[in-house]
């Protein structure tokens, strides 16, 4: 079977790739594996020496949660969540990576404090991916001091731990229009929100590629001669990163957690077979 | 709501980096639809979450306990 796979974009935290002859159900397996199987650093625990701040403990612990780390080297440093389920986390320094905050203010001073002040105590490479995101502002004469735990974990335990804020598969358009039928009213073009119709040279010509499936040239055309079809093979996968890792290592990663499930389900289904006294 | 939410509550994606830039913008008497543009956020879940927020916390810190 022969497969072709073409960066359309990337561009920041955005990655889409075409994939010609790839199944659909292998990329929406890819899909579902950006957002909850590839595995990235998040802060799992807080321990608060010092809290006098409008917020609550909980609440800043939760924002510390939010907060993207960089992942990239984290992924071959430290253990799989599922290895270090149950270890205590002060101790081990293959699971956990300490970060600390403390910050304070003087009298009749107010002061916002950033992700740039969590500063990574045991590992340099586990940091926040952004400097600018508020997590509390602090009073005349408040305090914050604690230290943060941050580990390797799946967006299926929790939504932080997802590298992708969005990832997804489309099908690529195939418009048509029925020459017969057309009276080159122009109505299809009009209505287009991408430009993927354009009246050329007494026709209406198409641009697939910028066809976003809306659908509007359908309902638009008076004669119904326009048709929105899809290509059998060919689909779009887009991801989004939050910034803990790059794109393409999520779906590199995403992949080859989709092959080690497989794997996994093949060998189960020989033991199966060997039971059987196949 | 107190403080602006890290991330966009639909989407995922993170925001908070963002929220002092898009003030800054519109106070400079910018139009918040273009700053939003400039910023690259993008989708109108993201969008709702910077021209519904109102940053209480400001408000907030002077009215805390005496410690």
């Amino acid at each position: 079977m022969s497969y072709s796979i073409e960066v359309v974009e990337r561009s920041g935290n955005r990655l889409k790739l075409l994939f010609k002859g790839v199944p659909l159900a292998l990329l929406n397996a890819v899909r579902r594996a950006s957002i909850e199987y590839v595995p990235s650093m998040a802060v799992d625990f807080v321990v608060f020496n010092n809290n006098t701040s409008v917020l609550h403990d909980e609440i800043i612990a939760h924002r510390l949660g939010l907060i993207p780390l960089n992942s990239e080297e984290a992924l071959r440093k430290y253990k799989s969540p599922e290895e270090c389920a149950g270890k205590s986390s002060e101790s081990s320094v293959e699971c956990y990576a300490v970060l600390s905050l403390h910050a304070s203010t003087k009298e009749g001073e107010i002061k916002t404090v950033y992700s740039g002040d969590l500063k990574p105590v045991t590992d340099p490479d586990v940091r926040p991916v952004y400097e600018g995101i508020p997590i509390v502002v602090l009073g005349p004469n408040q305090e914050i001091s604690l230290e943060a735990y941050a580990r390797l974990g799946r967006g299926v335990e929790h939504i932080k731990w997802s590298p992708a804020t969005v990832s997804t598969v489309t099908y690529s358009a195939r418009l048509t229009i029925k020459e017969e039928l057309c009276t080159l009213c122009g109505k299809c073009v009009e209505v287009c929100p991408r430009n993927a119709l354009a009246l050329e040279n007494g026709k209406i010509r198409t641009y697939d590629e910028r066809c976003i499936l809306c659908r509007q040239c359908v309902n638009s055309c008076p004669v119904e001669a326009v048709v929105l079809g899809f290509k059998e093979d060919e689909f779009y996968l887009t991801i989004e990163s939050s910034g803990s890792l790059k794109p393409e290592t999520i779906v590199r990663e995403a992949f080859k957690i989709v092959i080690s499930k497989l794997d996994k389900f093949l060998s189960i289904l020989d033991s199966i077979k060997a039971q059987s006294g196949g | 709501m107190v403080i602006i939410p890290v991330r966009c509550f639909t989407c995922g994606a993170v925001i908070g980096d963002k929220w002092e830039a898009f003030v800054e913008g519109v106070k400079l008497g910018k139009d918040p639809g273009k700053v939003l543009d400039e910023l690259g956020v993008k989708r109108y879940c993201c969008r709702r979450m910077f021209i519904s927020h109102l940053d209480l916390i400001e408000e907030l810190v002077m009215y805390s306990r005496k410690v």
